[in-house]
């Protein structure tokens, strides 16, 4: 029975039977106001909850049916639907499941679909709480005039839906399905009305039907939707929904499959329609085998059309590719047979001028059919490269679970197409997204009061409410420890230690958990070590390194030594906490606790317990976790809200927001990212450096935690632990320090152990070979950096210049030391550059080459040269420099400063570069990039649309740059795009090895790309090229 | 009932065998065949004779529940009638029974007497039906159509979708072949091809099922 029935029987507004005959049962927290579907076994009603919005009940009658049996199998399926609703956009959800078996019935809750009834299509589900007088009145209107609006009924009052609407309730629909498919459920009923609109979304409604597939196999459905080998299957759901596009589309009755419109036929506005009925015609295929086999297939096909691609066209396209590689063979066995005809021919005096002539004919043609072959396979197989290209690139910017999975998928199936440079570009960005890849799903339900994965990902505690706690292998689930439970309480949650010795099992005092009993187990010596009895809320937490307990308890928190089972100290806060978590480093932790009229969190020292920091809340924390670094914890909130909260000075920052409570987060182990899970059943992933959102995945779960090495996540799904292999950007370090807007400089060692960069607000150096946080010089902000041979670092901007020594950090956590150096700044100075052993200064007095130990004070030998930004050939021979705004370089012999050319470019000059060998002078302009030989002083060549260069330590390759915003890797030799970077990627320097490039990202982040580990990487793919 | 399994001849044996096989009223899959091949037949015949959509259900009901009482003692003799004139016999005696049970019901609402409760139908069955000649021409018209709506199901069941709309789309209504190929994006040669395939087995499917029943 659905919201109109199909058969059951709509209720119009004041129907008579709506009133007189039926009875309203008791719902709890909600009104019913009037029955709008009745059916063979129930009623649905409109229904208002205690906080006013408008819902839908279903209740189901045990009165009429002739057993419990089939009344019991209603339930069951409603049992196995209602947690799976949430976690689709294409499923009814389903809000709250009750039964009252005194009265002999059960109900659910459902959202509410849309008014068909409403002039202006106003959707009804959610009126404001706070209700003013003219929402008094529209809510007092909407309930007697209220008609569900399903498909049934649109296409009743429209006839049929243009394409494009069609398009949204397939793939509405399709997402519904295939989360029902992806949990063994199947719907069984699919047809137009049970398909409703709740907010313009389509979704999947009637319920009773929906089972596991396989079980059951009595006939239910609906004809004209069940498929010829019978109903009960996902093949068969996917058949109906093909039928309810027919029907949608064409405005026909499922008999009249597959008739279309004549008036498709007759112009180019039936085209779109007849692409989606190609859609259609494979869905209701007679044979099963021809169908659509699983959703995902349905789905590709429906994206296509999406994106503006043709069906027709790429099935047609890989029909005839397979098609014509035959033929390819058949000519060139043909042209074989040719051959062999010749050979044979020539024995012939007599027929030797035939035969030739025969056979040149033969050759001809079989040559002209193998050239035609395979002038038409090349163009189909570009046709498909450029669909499957366009599915990544769409796949990458989708922000959804997949965007990085399934992009690389159609990547590489392009790639066995063509190795282009924009395939790789679209590798590129698909390898820097974080993904879930899903591997398995352990048996382990919501049935289970107790599921804690260990952090090594080896073992499983679990507990069914009440009794003992079971430790299970989780490769194998074999049983390797059964702890007995001290207490008849229902274990609801635990944790692990860090290394996985100790366990804790909160054990909960009815009704709500406020208060629970707390057992802390040695798991490998199997047994208990710790029973603290009635303790509050869930505040505990395990040190991160020592056999250490930190267990929360009226206005404080003690911590217990879990091998000498004492107290070791007790810390006192100013209220009951309920969430406790240590940092990483145990020598603070993080507390909440119900405040004034708000919620605290507070950081405190562990030994003395003394507040580092605290800020408030206006909803109740549900959870916090530690950054590895220790210096920001994530919180959650019940608004929905995840926040970022500094560890030292409690300032917190918002990342964004979860449809319903956010109750969970976790941060990888190597603090780049973190997962936040909430009611909604919706995980979202968080860039940690950016604090972005990276990807939304619906999953049907919310708590979740990262394996020890980040490479893997589980999560607590309604149907069992779902293990995630955790995919995420490689091949590149963030650097988590911002420099200022407008990042341009950097610049490597010798040695490329450290790097320098500089942004308009400080200069920043950091260690490549640990990943502490860099030294800072705010002194040399917007300065262009270089490091000597002796691994000096000077920074230079027009009217300073800076010099220091870079030394290593004394431990792995704390920044390098930068210590000054004497540099003598004179008066004009306006650019420096280094030289060997020597330092080229230029300024308002000419150029001057100074040894490395003169730069104190002291004279300076000036040349005339311009005033303008310095730079030196790889080999020492010559200094060039440009005045700024002019089309000229100036170019002088070193070290005797003897000018020997003026480049004049075409247009002013911005940066210029000397090839890595010193034969080339590359100079960037406004609108292009002149290439001058450094042996005669003219120009060899001009680069348009490029206005800045960058060349590779080899030579043979060089970045080239247009504007701030496009970039990517050329050949040097024919500017051959080999591989473009990420919009808004910048190249800024790259290591002397060619190993490395710094970038920065939209001018303001600071990246180190392993170049080596990105060709591997499109190496795998099969997009790498030849040197 | 269960499920079939998708072997189209094997559900459909020739029209006579599966007759014989409706005798075993266990043989779900043969009446599963026969309700499917003429519901729509009964029904439409029904509506046709003025009755509304439930009205015409349940004829279609009562006309199956007849037939599963009579079928254990059939035998199917070309030779005294076929059976296309025997399901119109059938059909129309129980629009008939109906309309009159129900013209009877409603007088005993109204008036109720003794002896009333227990409504006999076969004593109803044997009064004449004044509209049994304008129920035969629509019988007649639905059969050809239910003949042919058949036919096509069956051919549904051997053919590809696209085929299928192809045949329809240029032998039906009459497109052309050029449009036909240009708008569904294939070939000339599959549009014939099509057109002669499809057509043929139509054109056969109709004959058997002429053969059989008529």
């Amino acid at each position: 029975m659905g919201y109109d029935g199909g058969s059951p029987k709509l209720m119009q507004p004041g129907d008579p039977s709506s009133i007189l005959r039926v009875n309203p049962p008791t719902i709890p927290d909600h009104l019913l106001l009037r029955p709008i579907g009745r059916g063979a076994y129930g009623e649905v009603w409109l229904a208002r909850n205690v906080m006013g919005a408008l819902r839908a009940v279903k209740v189901i009658w045990r009165r009429q049916f002739e057993s419990d049996r089939p009344y019991d199998r209603e339930f069951a399926g409603i049992q196995r639907y209602e947690p799976v609703s949430r976690s689709s956009g294409g499923l009814v959800h389903v809000l709250h499941v009750g039964r009252n078996d005194s009265d002999g019935y059960f109900f659910y809750v459902m959202e509410l679909a849309d008014d068909s009834s409403a002039e202006c299509g106003v959707q009804s589900a959610e009126l404001s709480k706070a209700a003013t007088s003219s929402i008094l009145h529209s809510e007092l209107r909407t309930p007697q005039s209220y008609v569900p609006r399903t498909l049934r009924s649109d296409l009743q009052r429209r006839g049929r839906l243009p394409t494009a609407e069609c398009l949204r309730v397939a793939l509405d629909v399709v997402g519904g399905l295939a989360q029902l498919h992806r949990l063994g459920l199947v719907h069984r009923d699919v047809k137009p009305g049970n398909i409703i609109y709740v907010n313009d979304h389509a979704k999947l409604a009637d319920l009773g039907l929906v089972s596991g597939g396989g079980e059951g196999r009595t006939f239910v459905g609906t004809e004209g939707y069940i498929p010829p080998e019978g109903p009960g299957s996902p093949l068969a759901d996917l058949y109906a929904l093909g039928i309810v596009l027919y029907e949608a589309s064409t405005g026909f009755p499922p008999e009249r499959f597959p008739d279309v419109p004549p008036e498709w036929f007759a112009s180019t506005s039936g085209d779109d329609a007849l692409e989606l009925h190609e859609v259609i015609l494979k869905a209701c295929e007679s044979q099963r085998e021809s169908r659509y086999q699983s959703t995902e297939e349905i789905q590709a096909d429906l994206a296509l059309l999406q994106s503006g691609q043709s069906v027709r066209h790429v099935r047609a396209l890989e029909r005839r590719y397979a098609r014509l590689r035959w033929s390819g063979i058949v000519g060139t066995a043909v042209l074989v047979c040719a051959l062999v005809v010749a050979f044979f021919a020539n024995y012939r005096a007599r027929l030797a001028a035939e035969s030739r002539a025969k056979e040149a004919s033969l050759r001809e043609q079989a040559q002209h059919s193998q050239a035609r072959a395979e002038a038409a396979e090349r163009q189909e197989r570009q046709q498909l490269y450029t669909a499957l290209l366009e599915q990544g690139r769409a796949t990458v910017r989708s922000g959804e679970l997949g965007q990085r999975v399934n992009a690389l998928d159609a990547i590489h199936r392009a790639s066995a197409i063509s190795n282009s440079a924009g395939l790789r570009g679209v590798a590129l960005a698909a390898l820097a997204l974080p993904d879930l890849r899903f591997e398995r799903e352990l048996p382990y339900g919501s049935e289970f009061t107790l599921r804690q994965v260990d952090p090594s990902f080896e073992r499983i505690a679990l507990c069914r409410g009440r009794g003992p706690v079971e430790i299970r292998s989780l490769s194998d689930q074999r049983l390797l420890a059964t702890l007995p439970a001290s207490t008849n309480l229902p274990a609801y949650s635990g944790g692990w230690s860090a290394d996985g010795r100790f366990l804790s099992v909160k054990r909960d005092y009815p009704p709500s958990g406020a208060r629970s009993d707390k057992e802390v187990w040695d798991v490998r010596a199997g047994r208990q070590v710790l029973l603290l009895r009635d303790r509050p809320f869930t505040a505990l937490s395990f040190h991160p390194t020592l056999p250490r307990f930190l267990a929360g308890e009226k206005n404080g928190a003690t911590v217990w030594d879990l091998e000498q089972r004492t107290a070791v100290n007790r810390v006192a806060l100013n209220g009951t906490p309920h969430w406790l978590r240590f940092a990483p480093d145990g020598e603070a932790f993080a507390a909440s606790y119900a405040g004034d009229k708000t919620w605290a969190v507070t950081i405190h020292q562990t030994s003395t317990g003394e507040l580092i920091c605290s800020n408030a809340f206006d909803a109740y924390p549900a959870s916090f976790n530690w950054h590895p670094s220790g210096r920001w914890i994530a919180v959650t909130d019940h608004n929905g809200n995840v926040h970022r909260m500094d560890a030292r000075t409690g300032e917190k920052r918002l990342l964004g927001r979860h449809k319903a409570q956010a109750t969970r987060v976790e941060f990888t182990p190597d603090g780049a990212y973190l997962i936040s899970g909430g009611w909604d059943r919706e995980l979202i992933c968080w860039d940690a450096q950016t604090l972005q959102r990276s990807f939304t995945a619906f999953l049907n779960g919310h708590v979740g935690l990262f394996r020890f090495d980040g490479k893997a996540y589980a999560l607590e799904a309604e149907t069992g632990v779902q293990l995630h292999a955790f995919e995420r950007a490689s091949g590149h370090r963030e650097f988590a320090e911002d420099l200022g807007p407008l990042l341009r400089f950097a610049a490597f060692s010798a040695d490329s152990r450290w790097l320098a960069a500089a942004g308009t607000e400080r200069m920043g150096v950091w260690d490549l070979q640990s990943s502490a946080p860099g030294a800072f010089a705010t002194n040399a902000w917007a300065t262009r950096v270089c490091f000597a041979a002796n691994a000096e670092l000077f920074a230079d901007r027009t009217g300073g210049c800076f010099r220091w020594r870079v030394l290593p950090a004394t431990d792995r956590t704390s920044p390098p030391e930068l210590s000054p150096l004497e540099l003598a700044v004179p008066a004009g100075f306006i650019s420096l550059c280094l030289a060997s052993n020597s330092v080229v200064l230029t300024g308002a007095r000419g150029s001057a080459v100074i040894g490395s130990d003169e730069l104190g004070a002291g004279q300076r030998d000036w040349k005339p040269t311009a005033e303008g930004l310095n730079g030196v050939s790889p080999d020492g021979q010559w200094l060039a420099l440009f005045p700024s705004f002019t089309p000229y370089l100036f170019v002088h012999r070193l070290p005797t400063l003897e000018r020997v050319a003026i480049l004049t470019n075409t247009f002013p000059v911005r940066a210029f570069q000397f090839s890595p060998a010193g034969d080339e002078l590359a100079v960037s302009c406004r609108n292009s990039v002149e290439f001058w030989s450094t042996a005669t002083w003219q120009r060899t060549r001009t680069l348009t649309n490029f206005n800045g260069q960058l060349y590779s330590p080899d030579g043979r390759t060089m970045w080239l740059t247009q504007e701030f915003r496009a970039a990517g890797l050329h050949d040097a030799r024919t500017f051959e795009e080999l591989m473009p970077l990420p919009v808004g990627t910048y190249p800024l320097a790259v290591s002397p090895g060619g190993q490395h490039l710094a970038v920065s990202v939209n001018l303001r982040r600071l990246q180190v790309w392993d170049l080596k580990a990105v060709r591997e990487q499109l190496g795998q793919l099969g997009l790498d090229w030849r040197d | 009932m269960t499920s079939a399994e998708p072997n189209t001849d094997a559900l459909l044996p020739t029209r006579q065998s599966l007759l014989t096989r409706l005798r075993d009223l266990q043989d779900q899959d043969g009446w599963r065949e026969f309700f499917d091949t003429y519901w729509r037949l009964i029904y439409n015949v029904a509506r046709r004779s003025g009755l509304g959509d439930l009205e015409a259900q349940e004829v279609v009901q009562s006309t199956f529940i007849y037939l599963s009482r009579r079928m254990p003692k059939f035998r199917y003799e070309p030779a005294r009638g076929s059976f296309k004139s025997w399901l119109r016999v059938v059909t129309r005696s129980r629009i008939s029974v109906y309309r009159r049970t129900e013209k009877a019901r409603e007088k005993f609402i109204r008036e109720p007497f003794p002896g009333a409760e227990d409504l006999d139908e076969s004593a109803v069955e044997q009064l004449p039906d004044p509209a049994a000649d304008a129920l035969d021409e629509v019988w007649q018209r639905e059969w050809e159509q239910n003949l042919l709506d058949a036919a096509m199901r069956r051919v549904r069941a051997k053919v590809s979708s696209k085929q299928l709309l192809i045949f329809r789309a240029s032998a039906i209504d009459h497109l052309s072949a050029s449009q036909v190929s240009k708008k569904l994006g294939v070939s000339l040669s599959q549009v014939y091809l099509a057109r002669h395939r499809v057509g043929h087995l139509f054109k056969a499917e109709v004959q058997r099922l002429r053969r059989e029943t008529e």
